[in-house]
C-alpha cells in the first residue's frame, strides 16, 4: 500500500492503544498513518537495551487484561506475542518465611493457614465471588461507557441491560458489588480476612498507579482487576510477554503493518491542524504538515487538548473539565541489571517463588505510611514495591547467568515539596530508597547490581510524554471513570472537536496494557463513519 | 398495643411521639437520669452547662418539625449564626457571610459553590426524607426509577456533575471554587467529624455535600437541649411515658417475635413493638440474644464501621477573651483550622494512633445566645476536636488526655490569647468516654461512620436500612440507619413510621 496520503486517519502516538486503534481501522480498509515521537513504538510498553546485553521492560512490565477480542482480531499470537504466566505472588517478610500465593489452591491454603486458618478457608470463596463480579465488570470494560444522561433509545437500552445484569447478580453479589464500588481496599478486605500478611499484598492492586492509599474510599473495585484476568484465561490476560512489554507493542505493530498501517517513528507532532471546528491533520515539529480525514490521539487528554490543540479550539466548559482532570503521578520505576539472583531471607535460595511477582507489602499500615509520606510531597522512604525478574521467565532478556529486575515503586509523587522539576536532584536518593528497601529483604542485592535505571514520574513525563508521570493517563478514581473519563463530552472517544478522537488510556475504560480504549475507539469510529 | 422505645434521645423521642400519636401505649426507657442522649444539655462543671454533645441543630429537617408539630410544643427557631474562621493573619480571618467573602475576593467562588448545592438540594432531600425503596424488578423497580427520573430532571449537566462531586474529595471540590486553603479547610471540617476521612479522601465531597444540602438557615433556639425539651413535651402530650434510669439488658423473644424487654434491674416489660434508638451494633449485637438472628444478618451488622476520629471538649470560662484577628466580632461558631494539609495530617496522625500535631476544632459558644448556661459574664465553650485516635480506654492515661487538651488549647489560643487562664473547669470526652456514657459503639457520634457505602441501602445494610429487622416487632430508629447521623430527627421518624405501619 502507498506510503503517501491521503490518509483516512492519523494516529498521534504509537503506544499500544494507538497501535491497536490503527490496526483495527486498517483492517477495516482505512488508510492509517501512525506518528511516534520516539525511535521505538510502544509508548510506555517498550523493551529497551539500556545497558549492553540487558533488556529492560522499561515502564509497564506485565500484561494486564489485554482484551481477548483484540488478541483475536489482530491475531497477536501469529505476530509473535506469547504470554508467560507469572507463577506466583510472593510477599517476603523481614521475619518468618513470608507469604506465597500459588496457582495451586491447596498450596496457597497451606501458606495462608500459617497466618490464619479462617483466612485460608475464606480465600477460595473470595476468589469465586470476585470471579463472578469480574464477569459482571466485563460488561463495562468491553463496551463504550454507559451514558446516564442520554435519552437515545440505544443508550437507554444499554443502561437497562446493565441494570438487568446487575439484578441477575442476585442480592448477595449485588451487595458485594456495591461495597466494592464504594469502599476502600483495606476496609473491604477487613470484612473478609483477619491476617495483615494476606490483606496487605491483596490490597495493593487497589492503589497501583493512583495517588490514593489502601484506606482511601474507592480503591476496592480495582481488586477485581486481578480476577478479571483469570476469567479471560490465565495464560491470556495476565502475565509476562516473552521479550518484555515491547514485544506486545511489536506484535500489535506487526499486525498493524500487515493490515497496511504506515508507522513513522521520530516524527513528533507539534500540533493538530484545525479548519473551523474540524481537525484536518497535524503539523510535525519539523514543520511538515500532514492532512487526514480524522485525527486520533493516543496521548493523554491534557497533552491532546491543551498542548496539541489549544484551549481556543475548545468549548469553555469542556476546557475547564480537561484542566481539572487529575493526573497526580504517584509511581516510579527502577530497573536493575543483576550479576546474580536476589536471595530473600524469607525463602533462601533460588526457587519458584522468584518466578512470579514479588511484593514488598508487609502490612496495611506499612502501605498507608508510604502513602502519607507522599501526601507531604516526599517519596516514600519505605515504599510499596512490585518486583518481577523477567530474565527468569525469558532468559533472552539478559546474558547467560545474569538477570534483569523490574521494580515498580509507589509512592513517588510527581509533585515533590520543592516542585516536580526538583526530581533530577532527588532521583538517585529515590533509587537508593528503593534498593535499600528491597535489600532489607534480600541482603546482598546491592552487591549484585551491575546497572541501575531510575525513572521518577518526572522522567516518565519527560521521556514518555505521560503528563505528571501518571501511568494511566489520569487518575482512575470514580469521578474520572466511565462517562466521566476524561469528560462527559469526550467519554465515547469522539470529542467536541469534529474529526478528533481519543484512543489512549485517558478514555474509557482506562489504563493498563489492555488495549481496550484503542480497540473501542476504532470500533466507534467505524460505526459512526468517523473515517 | 404496647410499644417500648429504647433510648430517650432525639430519635427515640421522635419515634415515641409518633407511636403514641398512633394510639400505641408507648413507654420510653432511658438509661440516663435525664432524656436527651447525645443532645442532652448537662452541667459538666458546677454552674456550667452545655447544650448537648451535638452542639449544632441547623440540620433539623423542616419536614420533621412539621410532622411532630414541634413548634406547637415550644420549639423556637432562630437564624443560625454565621461561622467565623479565625486566622493568625488578621486580614485572612473571616465569617462565612457574603460581605466578608467579598472582601477576601472569594465571594464569586463561594456563591457558585452554594448555588451548585442549592441546585441539588431538592433531589438529595427527597432521597433522604423517604425510606429506602425496595430494590427489585418489575413493579418493585418503580420507586428507584422514580428517583432516577428525578435525578435526570436536574438536566444532564447538573446530574453528571452531581455524580462527579459525590465521589470526589472535599479538597478537590472546594479547590475548584475557592482559592484560599484556610477557607477550604474550614468548610470541609464538619464533614470529617463523623466520617473516617481526611479532606483528600475520595468521597469526602459527597459527605460534605450531604451535610451542606441538609443544613438550613435556621437552628433551634437553645440548641439541641431545647429540641429535647420540645420532644419530651410532644411525646408526653400524645401519652407516651418516659422512664428514666432504666437500662435494657436484653430483648425477650418468642420464636423470632419480640415479646418484651428485660431491664438491668431485673424488671421485665412486655411489648408488641420495640423500637431501639441505640446504634445498630449496640442493638443487634448487644441486646438481641445470641443466636436469634442468622449469621449473615449478624455479619451485616458486625461490618458496620464505627471508628471515631474526634473527641468532645467542654470548657467553663470565667471570661471569653476576644478574637485577636477580629476583635470587633463576638461569633458563636468558629472553626479553628490551619490548612487542608494540616487537616489531612491530623487525620493521618489519628490513623496511626498518634495524637494530632494540630487538632482542628469545630467550636461553639452556646452561652452567647442561651441564657443561664454559666454565671453572669462567664461562658461555656463546646468543641469537636478532630484528629483524635480511636484507642482503648486504658490507653487514655491522664497524661495523654492532658497532652490532647494542651494541643487543643494551643490551637484555640492562637486567636484567643488568654483563653487558658480563663478556664474554670473542663471536660474532655474521648471515644471510650462517650461509649461508656452513651452506649454508642466506638463512642461514635453518628452511630456509624458517614461513608458512601454506609448510606442509603448501606446504612447499616440491606436487611436493616428500612428500620425493620429480622425479628418481627423489632425496629431501629437511630442515626446509624438511613438517612444518617446528626441532629435531624429523620432516622427517628422513619423508624417510628416503620414500626407504626407494621401493625
Amino acid at each position: 500500500m502507498s506510503q503517501q496520503g491521503p490518509w483516512d486517519a492519523i494516529v498521534v502516538g504509537g503506544g499500544h492503544n494507538g497501535l491497536v486503534c490503527a490496526a483495527l481501522l486498517a483492517k477495516a480498509g482505512r488508510k492509517v498513518l501512525v506518528l511516534e515521537r520516539r525511535h521505538v513504538v510502544g509508548g510506555a510498553a517498550v523493551t529497551e537495551e539500556i545497558y549492553p546485553g540487558f533488556k529492560y521492560t522499561v515502564c509497564s512490565y506485565v500484561v494486564s487484561l489485554l482484551r481477548p477480542w483484540i488478541w483475536r482480531e489482530l491475531e497477536l499470537a501469529r505476530f509473535g506475542l506469547e504470554l508467560l504466566p507469572l507463577e506466583c505472588s510472593f510477599t517476603p517478610h523481614l521475619e518468618g518465611s513470608g507469604l506465597c500465593r500459588w496457582p495451586d489452591p491447596d498450596l496457597t491454603r497451606q501458606e495462608i493457614a500459617r497466618f490464619s486458618a479462617t483466612d485460608a478457608e475464606r480465600y477460595p470463596e473470595f476468589g469465586r465471588t470476585m470471579g463472578r463480579l469480574a464477569r459482571f465488570a466485563r460488561h463495562f470494560i468491553d463496551a463504550q461507557a454507559p451514558d446516564p444522561a442520554s435519552i437515545w433509545p440505544r443508550d437507554l437500552a444499554q443502561l437497562a441491560s446493565l441494570g438487568q445484569a446487575a439484578l441477575e447478580l442476585g442480592d448477595a453479589d449485588l451487595e458485594i458489588q456495591r461495597k466494592l464500588t464504594l469502599m476502600s481496599a483495606a476496609d473491604l478486605l477487613d470484612e473478609w480476612f483477619e491476617s495483615d500478611a494476606l490483606k496487605a499484598p491483596m490490597s495493593c492492586s487497589g492503589i497501583i498507579g493512583t495517588f490514593l492509599g489502601v484506606r482511601s474510599p474507592g480503591t476496592a473495585y480495582v481488586l477485581l482487576h486481578h480476577y478479571m484476568g483469570e476469567i479471560d484465561g490465565a495464560s491470556r490476560a495476565w502475565g509476562f510477554a516473552r521479550g518484555g512489554n515491547g514485544a506486545v507493542s511489536e506484535a500489535i505493530a506487526a499486525s498493524a503493518r500487515h493490515h497496511g498501517v504506515v508507522i513513522r517513528t521520530e516524527a513528533p507532532v507539534a500540533k493538530i491542524k484545525m479548519s473551523g471546528n474540524q481537525a484536518t491533520g497535524v503539523v510535525l515539529e519539523s514543520g511538515e504538515e500532514i492532512t487526514a480525514r480524522a485525527v486520533v490521539s493516543g496521548l493523554d487528554p491534557r497533552a491532546t487538548f491543551l498542548r496539541l490543540l489549544g484551549e481556543q479550539h475548545l468549548p469553555p466548559e469542556f476546557a475547564k473539565r480537561i484542566q481539572r482532570y487529575k493526573f497526580r503521578g504517584s509511581s516510579g520505576k527502577v530497573n536493575l541489571a543483576l550479576d546474580r539472583l536476589p536471595d530473600f531471607t524469607s525463602r533462601p535460595g533460588i526457587g519458584p517463588h522468584l518466578r512470579g511477582d514479588i511484593a514488598i507489602a508487609p502490612s496495611i499500615d506499612y502501605l498507608e505510611r508510604a502513602y502519607d509520606e507522599a501526601k507531604d510531597g516526599r517519596f516514600s522512604s519505605r515504599p510499596y514495591l512490585n518486583v518481577v525478574i523477567p530474565s527468569l521467565l525469558d532468559p533472552t532478556m539478559a546474558p547467560e547467568g545474569k538477570h534483569v529486575m523490574s521494580i515498580f515503586v509507589q509512592y513517588a509523587p510527581y509533585e515533590l515539596a520543592d516542585g516536580p522539576q526538583s526530581w533530577p536532584q532527588h532521583r538517585e536518593a529515590f533509587g537508593d530508597a528503593v534498593v535499600d528497601t528491597l535489600a532489607e529483604y534480600a541482603p546482598g542485592l546491592k552487591e549484585a547490581i551491575l546497572h541501575r535505571q531510575v525513572l521518577s514520574p518526572w522522567d516518565l513525563e519527560q521521556e514518555f510524554g505521560l503528563t505528571e508521570g501518571n501511568i494511566f493517563h489520569g487518575e482512575l478514581t470514580l469521578d474520572q471513570i466511565l462517562f466521566q473519563r476524561p469528560a462527559p463530552a469526550a467519554a465515547r472517544y469522539k470529542t467536541p472537536v469534529r474529526g478528533l478522537w481519543l484512543c489512549g488510556s485517558g478514555a474509557h475504560p482506562g489504563g493498563g496494557v489492555m488495549g481496550a480504549p484503542g480497540g473501542l475507539c476504532a470500533k466507534t469510529m467505524l460505526q459512526q463513519a468517523g473515517v | 398495643m404496647k410499644a417500648i422505645v429504647i433510648g430517650g434521645g432525639q430519635h427515640g423521642l421522635a419515634a415515641a411521639a409518633l407511636l403514641a400519636r398512633e394510639g400505641l401505649t408507648t413507654t420510653v426507657l432511658e438509661a440516663g437520669s435525664k432524656p436527651g442522649g447525645l443532645c442532652r444539655g448537662r452541667e459538666f462543671v458546677t454552674g456550667y452547662r452545655h447544650t448537648g454533645i451535638h452542639h449544632d441543630s441547623d440540620a433539623l429537617r423542616p419536614s420533621a418539625i412539621a410532622a411532630l408539630a414541634l413548634e406547637e410544643h415550644g420549639l423556637r427557631l432562630r437564624p443560625a449564626p454565621p461561622v467565623f474562621v479565625p486566622s493568625p493573619e488578621p486580614e485572612r480571618a473571616l465569617q462565612l457571610v457574603a460581605s466578608d467573602l467579598v472582601r477576601r475576593q472569594e465571594a464569586t467562588g463561594f456563591t457558585a459553590w452554594r448555588a451548585s448545592i442549592d441546585g441539588w438540594r431538592q433531589v438529595i432531600g427527597s432521597v433522604l426524607d423517604a425510606p429506602v425503596p425496595p430494590l427489585g424488578v418489575g413493579e418493585a423497580a418503580w420507586p428507584v426509577l422514580k428517583r432516577a427520573v428525578e435525578l435526570r430532571m436536574l438536566g444532564a449537566e447538573r446530574m453528571i456533575e452531581l455524580l462527579r462531586v459525590g465521589v470526589a474529595s472535599a479538597e478537590d471540590w472546594l479547590a475548584e471554587h475557592l482559592a484560599e486553603p484556610h477557607l477550604r479547610a474550614a468548610i470541609a471540617l464538619p464533614a470529617l467529624i463523623g466520617s473516617y476521612m481526611g479532606p483528600r479522601s475520595p468521597h469526602s465531597a459527597g459527605v460534605l455535600l450531604l451535610r451542606e444540602a441538609l443544613s438550613t438557615p435556621n437552628e433551634v433556639e437553645g440548641g439541641p437541649a431545647a429540641l429535647i425539651d420540645a420532644l419530651v413535651r410532644v411525646a408526653e402530650h400524645h401519652g407516651a411515658t418516659i422512664r428514666l434510669g432504666k437500662q435494657v439488658r436484653t430483648l425477650q423473644l418468642d420464636t423470632g417475635r419480640i415479646k418484651g424487654v428485660e431491664l438491668v434491674d431485673g424488671e421485665v416489660l412486655e411489648a408488641d413493638v420495640v423500637v431501639s434508638s441505640l446504634d445498630p451494633r449496640a442493638t443487634m449485637l448487644g441486646l438481641v440474644p445470641p443466636g436469634a438472628i442468622c449469621v449473615p444478618e449478624e455479619d451485616e451488622i458486625r461490618r458496620v464501621r464505627c471508628r471515631s476520629t474526634s473527641a468532645k471538649l467542654h470548657l467553663a470560662l470565667s471570661r471569653l477573651p476576644p478574637s485577636a484577628s477580629r476583635p470587633d466580632l463576638s461569633p458563636e461558631r468558629w472553626r479553628v483550622v490551619r490548612s487542608p494539609r494540616h487537616l489531612e495530617q491530623a487525620f493521618d496522625d489519628q490513623k496511626h494512633g498518634r495524637l494530632p500535631r494540630t487538632p482542628a476544632l469545630d467550636v461553639r459558644v452556646p452561652s452567647l445566645s442561651v441564657p443561664g448556661l454559666a454565671p453572669e459574664g462567664h461562658h461555656v465553650l463546646s468543641a469537636h476536636v478532630f484528629g483524635v485516635p480511636a484507642r482503648d480506654a486504658d490507653a487514655w492515661t491522664e497524661q495523654e488526655r492532658q497532652a490532647l487538651l494542651d494541643r487543643a488549647l494551643a490551637e484555640l489560643e492562637v486567636d484567643r490569647p488568654g483563653l487558658r487562664d480563663a478556664i474554670v473547669g473542663h471536660e474532655l470526652l474521648v471515644a471510650p468516654d462517650l461509649e461508656q456514657r452513651f452506649g454508642t459503639t466506638g463512642g461514635h457520634l453518628m452511630h456509624g461512620e458517614h461513608a458512601l457505602d454506609q448510606l442509603w441501602v448501606g446504612r447499616p445494610g440491606p436487611t436493616y436500612c428500612r428500620g425493620r429487622t429480622p425479628i418481627t416487632g423489632l425496629f431501629l430508629a437511630s442515626g446509624g440507619v438511613h438517612p444518617m447521623g446528626g441532629v435531624s430527627l429523620m432516622a427517628g421518624l422513619l423508624g417510628g413510621r416503620a414500626a407504626a405501619e407494621s401493625r
